[in-house]
């Protein structure tokens, strides 16, 4: 069963809109905290990232290993090497598996779902004209 | 649908243009917090509306997002 998502329109340059593709997603760690958010797919990312503050809600592991990160400014921040159990999808159709995430070093940087450990789970599909993502899963997901 | 999917919708509808560059935190339907600090407005958010499911997002700065 396919997941469809419309893109949100978010403020752009000068009073313009920008739509991107997001999905609401919940999170959970170490810690009893379920935590809902709003995730960036992103096919341009190796993985997935979120911001310190949020790890630190959730109590993830930062105990692993520094791992450099650039984007396009080609400044390399260190991230730390970390994995966090996500849910999402509807009610007949849910998602739910860990998946390995760098955590930023700050909270400037959004929820942003990457390649490995997500991408490689889902066939998906941008639809840039009508402003749609869907996501197909293509295995079953073993817990 | 569950408050979480009402959340999501409510944030597929809100006009974010005042929360350039700042976190939100969304709960039934409506922004109940926002700032730079994750842990700080999420806090905030739990005090005022405690045992309920909420819903963070970044709002990015004015500009072209590019990651």
């Amino acid at each position: 069963m396919t997941l469809t998502y419309h893109y949100k329109k978010l403020p752009g340059k000068k009073g313009s809109k920008i739509k991107t593709p997001s999905i609401p997603i919940t999170f959970k760690g170490r810690s009893s905290l379920r935590m809902g958010g709003i995730a960036l797919v992103d096919s341009g990312a190796d993985i997935s990232v979120i911001p310190r503050g949020f790890a630190e809600l959730l109590d993830l592991d930062l105990s692993g290993k520094e791992n450099p990160s650039y984007g396009l400014s080609g400044k390399v921040i260190k991230c730390i090497e970390s994995k966090v159990e996500i849910t999402f999808g509807t009610s007949q159709n849910k998602q739910n598996f860990w998946m390995p995430v760098l955590v930023s070093p700050n909270d400037n940087c959004p929820l942003i779902l990457g390649r490995e450990g997500f991408f490689d789970k889902f066939k998906i599909t941008f639809n840039g004209r009508d402003k749609i993502l869907t996501i197909k899963p293509i295995t079953k997901i073993l817990k | 649908m569950d408050n979480k999917d009402k959340d999501y919708f409510a944030y597929l509808s809100a006009n974010l243009e005042q929360y350039k560059g700042k976190w939100i935190v969304l709960c039934d339907e409506h922004i109940i917090a926002s700032g730079d600090d994750i842990k700080k407005i999420v806090a905030e958010a739990q005090e005022k509306n405690p045992e309920k499911k909420l819903l963070l997002a970044r709002v990015p700065v004015e500009g072209t997002m590019i990651l």
